[in-house]
């Protein structure tokens, strides 16, 4: 008997659809995030300072912050 | 004080350490357990692996603690994407996409993975965490503190005086002005990986002249005051996420190598170009450091700290008068000092790195035995060891808890007589299959190491090289399987009080060839972690050429 590939099942169907989902996904936020650079932080690039260069003083020993 | 779990992950090397009651418990890295090197993820293993040592669970723990400030360092990442603009775009969205995606919700991570209170979670600076490790496991009563390393949150360098009343801070230097992230792109430009090659840049640089000193020189300003400054006309690692310098650097340099291509006599000389302007930034910082604060010692932490040839520098030419460096002072290590801080910075001062996962004699067994291995029980496997060391073999050792850091300390290590000329072609070619430039490291009994070693008649340097941390001239060529080029040497001393199995082997080991000294590299084939359970040594075994594996009280002889 002739050997017959096994029928796409559901689960690979949704794996296909799954990542071309994830595609579309990084497409669009590569997009939204390129737009968000460009318009949105741009204007602010400007105000942003330079690097600081030399001795700085140092940051407060604290466990409670995440800043 | 409490039980508390310190962790650090989402860079590279990912780990965990419980201190409970002011006592360190245990201390390891995720790469052991998951066998993933350099692993960087969550280390759920690590952290289970601490709290089961203390036979507790997360609900018992008083806090957790974070080795950095992700608010902090997502101001760095954007601001720096500010200030970059327009070029930074790709590195904007990647950054992005991996700190709003992720890196930026630990606590949230915490909380939904583990189940601890978010109440309980707090965050330690990244440089905060280094300096806590290396001082808190310093045998000094009050120490200057430096780290140096690639950047955390905004610092890439930081100075601290530390005393029994705690950690003062006193300043720092910022991104992107970084000896770490200076010494990478040279890393990266001669064709290794960042964040691992870094060590095989310090050893080719034993190969080289410094012949582009000038040039690296006009890269990188050292002040009068110690501090130092990127020309940032040079680099793109603050705006590209591929790649870290510009065409202005290749101009200088010439072009960058590929990770498989030759290495010429230019690649060399490059590699000495940059590690000698390295230590000299590094002594510029120190000598400062000192003149600041009249300290008397030096404890030191960061990814630069394990460049074991600029500290071998700090020890000879600089003014303290002992150092210290705390054996992972590379990020895994942040956890460590993470935890030490949570818990109010007891003392630990590390006698030994060994703060990993046992060996299990009945496992071993179990594991020798599913595998099929011809295997006996010496009545001494110290003795046992020696003697297949003096016949030629090569051995792999498993004993007791696994060591922290990436260095292996004589609890998972692969062993060989230093006297041949041929072990080091050897132990390169057959059994870690890695590049022949890289040197490998002696443990020689403390008693013995003046004997084979140039030491400071005064005793500094011990502290570094009872972990490892620091290079030495070496007297002759006795031990040449275990010299660098420059015949020099990474040396670890072994003290019987601390490692007495393993001090014992070297004594055996000494009875019989008159050197109780050994070849002693870490136990891991090239690109794999080091090994963690039996079967992991045993599974090594099969797929080199090592001759033997000494897990626990078994000894295993290859079938040929």
């Amino acid at each position: 008997m002739q050997h017959q590939p096994p029928a796409p099942t559901r689960s690979r169907w949704l794996t296909a659809l799954s990542r071309a989902g994830q595609r579309v996904g990084w497409v669009m936020s590569a997009i939204v995030l390129t737009v968000v650079y460009y318009l949105a932080l741009g204007p602010f690039s400007l105000l942003a300072g330079r690097w600081q260069t030399r001795w700085q003083d140092a940051t407060p020993l604290d466990l409670e912050t995440q800043f | 004080m409490g039980a508390v779990l310190g962790l650090s992950a989402y860079f590279h090397d990912a780990a965990a350490a419980l201190v409970v009651d002011g006592e360190l418990i245990a201390f390891a890295q995720e790469e052991r357990f998951s066998r993933k090197k350099n692993d960087a993820s969550m280390p759920a293993l690590a952290a289970a692996f601490c709290l089961e040592q203390a036979g507790l669970s997360f609900a018992d723990l008083d806090s957790v603690v974070w080795h950095e400030k992700p608010i902090l360092k997502f101001e760095r990442v954007l601001l720096t994407s500010l200030r970059t603009f327009p070029r930074g775009a790709r590195a904007f969205r990647r950054a992005m996409v991996s700190m709003v995606g992720d890196k930026l919700w630990v606590k949230s991570h915490l909380v939904s993975r583990f189940g601890v209170p978010a109440e309980r979670v707090q965050f330690s600076a990244h440089h905060a965490s280094h300096a806590a490790s290396a001082f808190a496991c310093s045998p000094f009563d009050r120490a200057a503190v430096l780290t140096v390393d690639g950047v955390g949150e905004w610092a890439t360098t930081t100075t601290w005086t530390a005393d029994g009343g705690g950690m003062t801070p006193r300043s720092e230097i910022h991104f992107p002005h970084s000896l770490g992230l200076l010494y990478s792109v040279f890393t990266a430009f001669l064709g290794f990986r960042v964040n691992s090659g870094e060590y095989k840049v310090m050893g080719l640089a034993a190969f080289g002249e410094p012949t582009y000193r000038e040039q690296v020189e006009s890269v990188i300003t050292l002040h009068g005051d110690g501090s130092f400054e990127l020309d940032m006309d040079y680099f793109t690692f603050h705006r590209s996420p591929d790649s870290s310098w510009s065409s202005k650097f290749e101009a200088l340099f010439g072009a960058p190598r590929r990770p498989d291509g030759p290495l010429e006599q230019r690649h060399k000389d490059l590699a000495a170009s940059i590690q000698v302007v390295l230590e000299e930034a590094v002594l510029a910082l120190v000598r400062q450091l000192h003149a600041d604060t009249g300290e008397e010692h030096l404890c030191l932490a960061g990814g630069v700290a394990l460049n074991s040839v600029a500290v071998g520098r700090i020890i000879q030419e600089g003014p303290f008068k002992d150092v210290f460096v705390q054996p992972a002072a590379g990020d895994s290590g942040g956890a460590l000092g993470a935890a030490l801080l949570g818990a109010g910075l007891p003392r630990v001062p590390l006698r030994s790195a060994a703060w990993g996962a046992p060996i299990d004699a009945d496992e071993a067994r179990r594991t020798l035995e599913e595998r099929g291995a011809e295997y006996t029980e010496p009545p001494d496997i110290a003795e046992a060891v020696a003697e297949r060391l003096e016949a030629g073999d090569v051995v792999g050792w498993m004993q007791g808890r696994f060591e922290m850091g990436p260095r292996a300390l004589g609890q998972r290590s692969i062993l060989a007589d230093p006297r041949p000329a041929d072990a080091k072609d050897r132990l390169n070619n057959k059994v870690k299959f890695r590049e022949p430039f890289r040197p490998f490291a002696p443990s020689v009994l403390a008693s013995f190491s003046d004997e084979l070693f140039e030491l400071p008649e005064d005793g500094r340097g011990s502290w570094t090289r009872r972990f490892m941390t620091s290079v030495v001239p070496a007297r002759d060529d006795r031990v040449q399987a275990a010299l660098h080029v420059d015949n020099t040497a990474r040396i670890q001393e072994v003290h019987p009080e601390d490692q007495p199995l393993y001090a014992r082997m070297l004594t055996a080991l000494g009875e019989r060839t008159g050197i109780p000294c050994s070849v002693n590299t870490s136990f891991n084939l090239a690109g794999e972690p080091i090994v963690n359970t039996p079967a992991d040594g045993y599974d090594t075994l099969v797929r080199c050429d090592m001759d033997a594996l000494a897990v626990g009280p078994f000894l295993v002889r290859k079938r040929r």
